[in-house]
This record gives C-alpha cells, sequence and structure tokens, in this order.
C-alpha cells in the first residue's frame, strides 16, 4: 500500500517537470486530492484488461467540407 | 398565466400574448427573486426585450411557426453570449475577450423563437456539484435558500425551480445537469454524450461534456431538444450522433412506453443511497409497474474511472494559469485541479480503457432492459457549507461525492432524464430526482417514460414559493 511518501515524491517530481509550482499553503490539499486519485486507481487494479481491451479516447476525422456553424 | 415553455409559446403563436411580455414577466420575476436564489450572473435585459419586439414584428404566420415563440431561457455561464466574457465560473476569465458570437445552442433555440435573457452562475470551471461559487457567492436552493442548489449547473436549476425562466440550459460531465436537477425539483435531461454539439461552450473534460435542458415539465425538455439536435464539425464528438431520427424524433404518448422493459437498479445504486431517494424509486418503479431489479457490473469502475479522467483532462486544460495565477482560482477547485495536472499518465490510459470495458457490458443489459431507474443523488440538498454528509452511515465530503449516483452512468455516455419526486412526507420536505436511464441514443424512450411519470403526477416541479 502507498504511503503519503510515495505521493509527496511524485508531487515533487511532477510539479517540478511541468514546471508547476505549488505551495506550501497548497501542499496539503493538492496531496489529499492525489491519496483521493490513488484510491480511485486501486478500485480500477481488479479490472482485467487485455491487449484488446481499447481505450474510450477514440480520435474523429474530420469529413470534407465538415460544416462549422 | 402560461408558465411553462410550451404554453407561453402556444399563447405567443396564436397572439393570446406577446412575446414582450412574456419576456417582461420573466425580467420582473428575476428581479423580484434573484436577491434569494442568486442563479444569475448577468441579467441581458436590453438585447432580450429587442429580441422579444423582433418576434413580435413578424407576420402572425411566421410567429406561429417557431415551437419556442418568445420562451425566456437562460444558459451556464459557460456558453458563449455574444458581448460577454465567457466566465465559466471564474474570475481567470473575466480577463479574456468578450465572446463574438452566441453558443451553437443559443443560436439554434432562439432561431425556433426563443429568447435569451442571461447567463447563470456555476461552479468554477464546472469542477464540483454544488455550485458554492467563491468569486461571486453560492446560488441558494429556491426550495429551501438555507441549502444548495446542487452543481454544477447550480443556476440553471434554481432559475426554473424559482420561475425566473421556463428553460435553461447547463452542462453534465459526472452528473452537472441530473444532480442540480434533483436537489432543486425540476427535470433535468442529458442526452447521448454526442448528441448535442459543445459548439461555443468552455470545456471541463470534453472526453466527457454534454449539454442539456432543465425544464418544469417534459414537454419542454422534449420542444428545446428538438430545437437543439444536429450534428457540427466544431465538435468533434457530436460526428458520432446518428444522423437520422432515432431518439431525436420524440413521442410523449402513452402507446410511447407500451411494452418497454424496466428495471431498477441496486447493488451500488442502493449502497449509495438513503432511504428518501430509495422511496422515490420505488414510486418512481410502482407508477411504471416495474418489478425487476437489475446490476451494473462494473458501477463502483466506471465512477473510479471517470473521477480519474475528470480530474486529469480538467488539470491538463487549466495547466498554463495554474502555473501562472494559481491563486485566482477558487480555493474549492484549485488544488483538485493541481492534483490531476500531476497524475500518472498510465493510470488514465487504464481508466480510459476500463470506461470502454464497462460500457461494452452496459451494452449487454440494454439487451434485457429499455430502461434502467436509479436515484439521482443520494439524498436532497445539503446545507450550504456543509462539507460532509452522510449515505448508509459513512461521512463523506460534499463536493467530490454529491455525484456518486451519476459518475458511473455519465462515464457510459448514456442519455438520462431526471424526474422529481416529492415523497409527500412532512420529514423529507425536500425533492429527490430519479434517473430514467436508456441505451445511447434513445433519448426518445427517456423522454418518454418521464411524460408517463409525469401524467401520473408522480414527477413534477412546482414554482418555489417566496
Amino acid at each position: 500500500m502507498a504511503t503519503a511518501d510515495p505521493l509527496s515524491r511524485l508531487l515533487d517530481a511532477n510539479a517540478a517537470v511541468l514546471n508547476l509550482g505549488i505551495s506550501e499553503a497548497q501542499r496539503p490539499g493538492v496531496l489529499s486530492y492525489l491519496a483521493l486519485a490513488e484510491a480511485m486507481h486501486r478500485a480500477l487494479l481488479p479490472v482485467a484488461l487485455g491487449p484488446s481491451d481499447e481505450s474510450a479516447l477514440v480520435f474523429v476525422p474530420q469529413p470534407p467540407g465538415a460544416r462549422h456553424e | 398565466m402560461p408558465d411553462t415553455a410550451w404554453a407561453i409559446a402556444e399563447a405567443v403563436q396564436t397572439g393570446s400574448q406577446s412575446a414582450l411580455h412574456s419576456v417582461e414577466r420573466s425580467l420582473a420575476r428575476i428581479a423580484a427573486t434573484d436577491g434569494v436564489t442568486h442563479a444569475f450572473t448577468a441579467v441581458l435585459g436590453e438585447r432580450a426585450l429587442e429580441r422579444a419586439a423582433h418576434l413580435q414584428s413578424l407576420q402572425a404566420d411566421e410567429r406561429a411557426r417557431l415551437p419556442l415563440a418568445g420562451v425566456p431561457f437562460a444558459v451556464k455561464n459557460l456558453f458563449d453570449v455574444a458581448g460577454l466574457s465567457t466566465l465559466a465560473g471564474s474570475r481567470i476569465e473575466r480577463d479574456r475577450a468578450p465572446a463574438t458570437r452566441d453558443a451553437l445552442l443559443v443560436r439554434r433555440l432562439e432561431a425556433a423563437g426563443a429568447v435569451l435573457v442571461g447567463a447563470l452562475n456555476m461552479d468554477e470551471y464546472a469542477y464540483g456539484f454544488t455550485t458554492e461559487n467563491s468569486h461571486v457567492g453560492p446560488t441558494r436552493n429556491p426550495h429551501d435558500p438555507t441549502r444548495i442548489a446542487g452543481g454544477s449547473s447550480g443556476g440553471s436549476a434554481a432559475a426554473v425551480a424559482a420561475g425566473q425562466v421556463p428553460l435553461s440550459l447547463g452542462s453534465d460531465t459526472n452528473g452537472s445537469i441530473r444532480v442540480p436537477a434533483s436537489l432543486c425539483g425540476v427535470f433535468g435531461f442529458r442526452p447521448t454524450y454526442g448528441r448535442l454539439p459543445r459548439t461555443g461552450t468552455y470545456p471541463f473534460v470534453a472526453s466527457l461534456d454534454v449539454l442539456g435542458p432543465f425544464a418544469r415539465s417534459t414537454r419542454d425538455l422534449a420542444l428545446s431538444y428538438a430545437a437543439m439536435t444536429g450534428r457540427d464539425a466544431g465538435d468533434p464528438a457530436s460526428l458520432i450522433a446518428p444522423s437520422g431520427s432515432e431518439g431525436s424524433d420524440v413521442r410523449l404518448t402513452p402507446d410511447a412506453i407500451r411494452g418497454l422493459r424496466i428495471a431498477t437498479l441496486d447493488g451500488y445504486f442502493h449502497e449509495n443511497a438513503n432511504d428518501q431517494s430509495l422511496e422515490a424509486v420505488t414510486m418512481v418503479a410502482r407508477a411504471l409497474g416495474a418489478t425487476a431489479s437489475t446490476t451494473l457490473d462494473g458501477a463502483e469502475q466506471a465512477r473510479a474511472a471517470a473521477f480519474l479522467i475528470t480530474n486529469a483532462e480538467g488539470g491538463a486544460l487549466h495547466l498554463d494559469d495554474l502555473r501562472a495565477r494559481a491563486d485566482d482560482f477558487d480555493p474549492l477547485t484549485r488544488d483538485r485541479l493541481l492534483a490531476g495536472a500531476l497524475l500518472p499518465a498510465a493510470w488514465i490510459d487504464r481508466a480510459r480503457r476500463v470506461r470502454q470495458r464497462v460500457a461494452v457490458d452496459a451494452a449487454r443489459l440494454f439487451k434485457r432492459f429499455d430502461v434502467l431507474l436509479a436515484a439521482a443523488t443520494p439524498g436532497p440538498a445539503t446545507p450550504i457549507g456543509a462539507a460532509t454528509f452522510n449515505v448508509r452511515g459513512r461521512t463523506l465530503p460534499t463536493r467530490p461525492n454529491t455525484g456518486l449516483l451519476t459518475q458511473p452512468i455519465s462515464c457510459l455516455g448514456l442519455p438520462v432524464c431526471t424526474v422529481p419526486v416529492w415523497s409527500g412526507r412532512s420529514d423529507w420536505p425536500m425533492p429527490v430526482g430519479v434517473q430514467i436511464i436508456t441505451a445511447p441514443w434513445r433519448e426518445d424512450l427517456a423522454l418518454a417514460v418521464a411524460a408517463e411519470l409525469e401524467r401520473a403526477g408522480v414527477a413534477r416541479a412546482p414554482v418555489a414559493q417566496f
């Protein structure tokens, strides 16, 4: 089970890469939401997925002459 | 005096009431009640009166052909309105240039004769279920101003419940039409993902966002829905909608629901609803003669997937402003968006794959049933400022959890009409909504069932008394 430490490290590493400053005042709130997101991620782990399980993200090609109102 | 959209339209079409009169009535009601409800963030009196005068100048036969002739309506302030900055509930967007053109659905409603009278309050960037907007204050529930209106389209539901307008538009990403409709006691309708083009609206989560109407009658929902359907290349998601009339050709007569197989959702949807909400579902099922119950496998996972996709897409959308001016966000929104921007991509990809998997399983369920019933909210409206609420003995934070029962359904992109149910019990004075859920692109069935419940007197949306 993950503790607050891996999430703190995630916050520091990803915020640095994204050049996203997170103040000391914001940090506890952000960590609490990261913990909630991690709990949601854990809820997905029992779902067995195979290579043929496609993402719900589908690109929609634009037909020629598509009408923009 | 007519107070539903269809009745106003009929009166204006036949000439028994002028469009000017219906718009003046709406503006007067807003002026008299919005100090309590705080549904509006902008009232467009001059524009609305000019538009009404234009309608009056039409030939009688031209006016008679407009299905929404003289119907006042208002929109969540994430819809573009020419001349206004599209706020999306934020302070940050006040600095942007005003929109130069109305959103597509506003244009379609006005082409059908409706008259835009204003823009409505919402949770910042649609990220919330309470419309406790820190920048402009909370929208209050017209049926009990000490309670929330729900969100994020809280202003849209409250304006209809208060009788300020008979029709409004909102958006629903995780429940933002169904939750406020439930808590304010009005009808709310979210079509299938992709059905109504979002062209000219401020996005929240492009892979989940849906637009739809609020009203006090099913007939009004159907009228406005018919006026708004049709693909538009400005919103790629709308290109997946069927091009024919399936689902958009709505009949509200009793024969439209004859033979439908209807079941109540159990499992997750029972475990996350309190007694009043379960009683409302029972009342609806009884009125429809529905005795079956069934389980939507993967509901909890669908909710979790929607949470992660929302968090990540929302955080990424606002990354530049989070870097440059994080303190200008609503504190209730900011920390969630910051967290969302940091999530690992693998978590989000898994959420999208689980979403598709559960949608495939749900499609099998719709081979057995045409209509599914579930409560829209765990209970009635909570007090403004309440950080937590209880469901079945568990204490949960209000803002992320009021949509517990709506999130799994919108994750699957399904159409839902939320109908308002009043228990009649003195200890349950506030309404709760019931979701009428159908298969993708079968909006016609959801609206037909809602109409039957309205005829039976089980679903009703009275104007709040002040």
